[in-house]
């Protein structure tokens, strides 16, 4: 016997619903290099191949869905709970493909492109992320959300982070500039050119990097160069504990401007030199250090 | 006086022995020749009668006292050692080696003095090497080396002097003129003169003692025109050798 | 042959290391002007001028000079030791130790002051263990004391490679340029300049017997010389102005190995005129290569074992190829 037409109609309208749920699970995201991702559902076991990535995961509401974690993936603390893959220029690969993850999120810089190879060619899905400015991070938020199924969020957080660093760049940036020197090591000195992002915060706060005409993204420097240039603020990226020694040394100077009016200032380097949210934290922290250079001699 | 000698000396080096329980003196005006076939010893018997090798048993004495209770630089005053072969790790000039030689009388605080360098100029006349002092020991021939390292030893100014093999390198003439004259100044001096040679008339030339070191720590020692026989010495290379007399001396030649 | 008489070098070298820290003074990324230092001096008062000049290139090239000086002093030595033109301060491994002991201190996160204790700790305990591992007498003491002291730098080097693989990023900014050879600002201080002037004037007391050492032992015993006092002397004395000179600043190559061949091309062969030749050419050659560190590619700066190793290859193998034509004619 024939099916009812009623019941036929019923049927094939089913069919459809649930080819088109089937199709709107399906999340198809561009890559940072340009290479479509699909996968058939959003991804519930992620494995992360840089701290940042980890960071941003978490912050879009993904945390519970990553399964594996480079070396350093220290925050949010959740995160040190989570199986470790090896270190992000040293991938365990064996480890990765035990925990049968269905997305990888790779750095596309910072990873071993032959490492990211192999895994694809071991089928599993591997996203390329690459981010280099705020935007980028803000975008990185965005991508991961909608790979992950929190595209709501994902939205949220990201117009917060760039709404965040808009007004500190509103609020900053045509006070009075100063001669700012960033300092990441002292032992020997290295500082950054004007290429590197936080020369670019430093702009954006108000700021002029005294070594910005550099053409070396992380270079070494005299202390000699440091005095002559004589820079009004001095901020160092440390991480959190004892202020280190060779901070301390600038008191020696006490030619240079910024050691005359007692500014020098040290901010956390996890927070200004990991591409994820922290950075907004980072940010702030400069142009705070920055301003207080605007108040005088202490 | 001036007296080396051995008390019951033994001397091993594995399973070579150059000399059994030796008891030799060497008086002052003697010349001494040391004889046998190569690999028996006779280096290191000559080593361990300048002080550098300790022996295996007995003892060697210089003036009664041991040589090993002779502190270094007297006991450098008094033998002087000729080696076989040189081997300077750095580059050195002529007059520099000479004046190595110096060394002992040399106070710890002084650099060598005129008279030392006087000293070893004269020498280096005598040996026909006038003028060559500053020439490199790598540009010069082995018989000059030999002058040189012969310059050294005399320039040490010691009353006993061991040579390894002297005549080595050296032309004719200097083995018959510079040699004698050196014997010479020696016995006068009544120092002791003991040489290892491998040229047995040559050694008879200039020796009036022997010492004869068979292998297996054999040894015969005594005057040389007691002990030079054809018996003896034929025993001694293991190879069959004549006497022939002439005008001064006896020659020795293979059969 | 060489034929330059040795006084006249010693003057030359004099002279020369006076030319050496003028030029240290008046070259740098600060462009200053001697009027204005001069004045300083004078006055008493503080510029910007004097302070870069005597607070920051003084005690820079004071510590290059004596450290240059304490390398070119323990290559002679390990030279004679060894009886070998090829040897370096830090054949027999002190370096190494002294250098895993430094990058370990790194790791921990220990402050340059302990770094450098930990430095000088490393050294030691390498010498010790390599004087232990071969004591001996007779030449083939040398080849064994030789074979362990290489030996060990090759472990110590696989140590350095283990820790440089372990550490974290931030680490490694540190850890690369103190294995390069670098000085921070602080100057020799007074220990190190006096350990230079007792090491060289001791030397110099006995450079007939390092001249005699040369000769083997059997030559040198003979003359009367008590060679393993002497030996043992001279390893001391050579690791100890190794381990003076890596904690300062960091294991800087080829100074240790060249000035003392080079001087010897120039001078020949006599102890008592190529140690204090050494010394101060090894002296001059540093302080030029530390002016050249913090000139060359100004305002950045390039570790000074780099420098050596650029400016003392073509030296070097002009004054070979010099050397080897006046022998030829």
């Amino acid at each position: 016997m024939t099916l009812n037409p009623f019941l036929r109609l019923i049927c094939s309208l089913a069919t459809l619903l649930s080819l088109s749920f089937q199709a709107l699970a399906t999340v198809s995201v561009v890559d940072d290099t340009g290479q479509n991702v699909t996968l058939t559902a959003p991804a519930t076991r992620i494995i992360s191949l840089a701290p940042n990535i980890t960071e941003i995961l978490f912050h879009i509401g993904a945390g519970a869905q990553v399964v594996g974690v480079v070396s350093y993936s220290d925050f949010p603390p959740e995160a040190l709970k989570i199986a470790g893959v090896g270190t992000y220029d040293q991938l365990d690969i064996e480890a990765i493909l035990k925990l049968q993850p269905d997305l990888v999120v790779g750095w596309s810089s910072g990873n071993s492109a032959e490492d990211l190879k192999t895994l694809e060619e071991l089928g599993l899905t591997v996203y390329r992320n690459e981010s280099k400015t705020l935007e980028d991070v803000a975008s990185s938020m965005q991508q991961f959300a909608a790979l992950t199924g929190h595209s709501a969020m994902g939205n949220t957080q990201s117009a917060t982070f760039l709404e965040g660093t808009l007004s500190l760049q509103k609020r900053y940036q045509d006070r009075k500039n100063l001669r700012v020197f960033y300092q990441i090591w002292g032992d020997p000195i290295y500082t950054v050119n004007g290429h590197h992002l936080i020369s670019h915060l430093i702009d954006q706060c108000g700021g002029t990097n005294i070594f910005s005409g550099l053409e070396t993204l992380a270079p070494v420097v005299t202390t000699e160069s440091v005095i002559e240039r004589n820079p009004e603020v001095i901020v160092a990226g440390v991480y959190p504990g004892p202020v280190p020694e060779w901070f301390g040394e600038w008191n020696k100077w006490s030619g240079i401007e910024a050691v005359k009016s007692d500014h020098l200032y040290t901010i956390d380097t996890n927070h200004i030199s990991r591409m994820g949210p922290r950075i907004l934290l980072g940010m702030q922290a400069m142009c705070e250090a920055i301003d207080k250079g605007r108040e005088g001699r202490h | 006086m001036n007296s080396l000698y051995t008390d019951q000396l033994t001397v091993r080096i594995g399973d070579t022995t150059a000399c059994r329980e030796l008891s030799a003196t060497f008086h002052p005006g003697q010349v001494w020749s040391l004889l046998g076939r190569n690999g028996v010893g006779k280096s290191t018997l000559l080593r361990t009668l300048a002080g550098l090798r300790a022996p295996t048993s007995g003892r060697v004495l210089l003036d009664k006292s041991s040589l090993d209770s002779i502190p270094r630089r007297q006991r450098a005053r008094k033998i002087g050692i000729l080696f076989q072969e040189q081997d300077p790790a750095f580059p050195a000039t002529v007059l520099e080696t000479v004046l190595t030689g110096r060394h002992p009388w040399l106070s710890p605080f002084r650099g060598e003095g005129e008279t030392d360098i006087e000293m070893a100029q004269q020498e280096l006349s005598r040996m026909g090497l006038k003028g060559m002092e500053n020439r490199a020991l790598s540009t010069l021939s082995g018989g000059e080396r030999r002058r040189v390292d012969l310059a050294a030893l005399v320039v040490q100014k010691t009353r006993v002097a061991l040579l390894d093999e002297p005549a080595n390198h050296l032309d004719l003439h200097y083995q018959v003129d510079l040699m004698g004259q050196l014997v010479g100044d020696w016995q006068e001096n009544k120092g002791v003169v003991i040489m290892v040679m491998h040229d047995i008339n040559l050694a008879m030339r200039f020796s009036d003692h022997l010492l004869l070191l068979f292998g297996g720590g054999e040894a015969l020692h005594g005057q040389s025109a007691d002990l030079a026989t054809e018996e003896n010495l034929s025993r001694l290379y293991g190879h069959p050798l004549r006497r022939y007399p002439a005008s001064r001396h006896s020659f020795f030649l293979p059969e | 042959m060489p034929t330059t008489h040795p006084r006249r070098t010693l003057l030359l070298l004099l002279g020369g290391a006076i030319l050496t820290f003028v030029v240290a003074l008046s070259f740098g990324s600060a462009s200053i002007s001697w009027l204005k230092v001069i004045e300083s001096l004078r006055t008493g008062a503080t510029s910007l001028d004097y302070t870069v000049v005597m607070e920051l290139r003084l005690p820079r090239a004071a510590s290059a000079f004596v450290v240059g000086g304490m390398l070119a002093l323990a290559g002679v030595l390990m030279q004679v030791l060894l009886r070998n033109p090829l040897a370096d301060p830090y054949i027999l491994g002190t370096s190494g130790g002294a250098a895993v002991a430094a990058l370990t201190a790194m790791l921990l996160g220990w402050h340059s002051g302990l770094v450098s204790t930990a430095a000088a700790v490393g050294a030691m305990f390498s010498m010790a263990l390599v004087f232990f591992l071969a004591r001996g007498r007779g030449d083939w003491a040398i080849t064994r004391l030789l074979l362990t002291g290489v030996v060990l730098a090759a472990g110590w080097g696989a140590g350095i490679s283990f820790i440089l693989a372990v550490s974290p990023a931030s680490h490694l900014y540190g850890m690369l340029f103190w294995l390069m050879g670098d000085f921070n600002d602080a100057g020799p201080g007074l220990f190190r300049p006096l350990l230079l002037i007792a090491s060289l004037t001791g030397t110099m007391v006995i450079a007939r017997n390092l001249n005699l050492i040369t000769l083997g032992e059997d030559r040198a015993e003979a003359l009367g010389v008590h060679t393993l006092a002497v030996r043992i002397g001279i390893y001391l004395l050579a690791s100890i102005l190794t381990a003076a000179a890596v904690t300062l600043a960091g294991t800087i190559g080829f100074v240790g190995l060249v000035v003392p061949h080079m001087v010897r091309m120039v001078i020949g062969s006599n102890h008592s005129s190529v140690v204090p030749a050494s010394v101060l050419f090894g002296g001059i050659l540093l302080v030029l290569a530390e002016t050249l560190a913090r000139t060359l590619i100004a305002p950045r700066m390039l570790p000074v074992g780099v420098i050596t190793a650029f400016v003392g290859v073509p030296l070097f193998l002009y004054l070979l190829r010099s050397g080897l034509k006046r022998q030829d004619s």
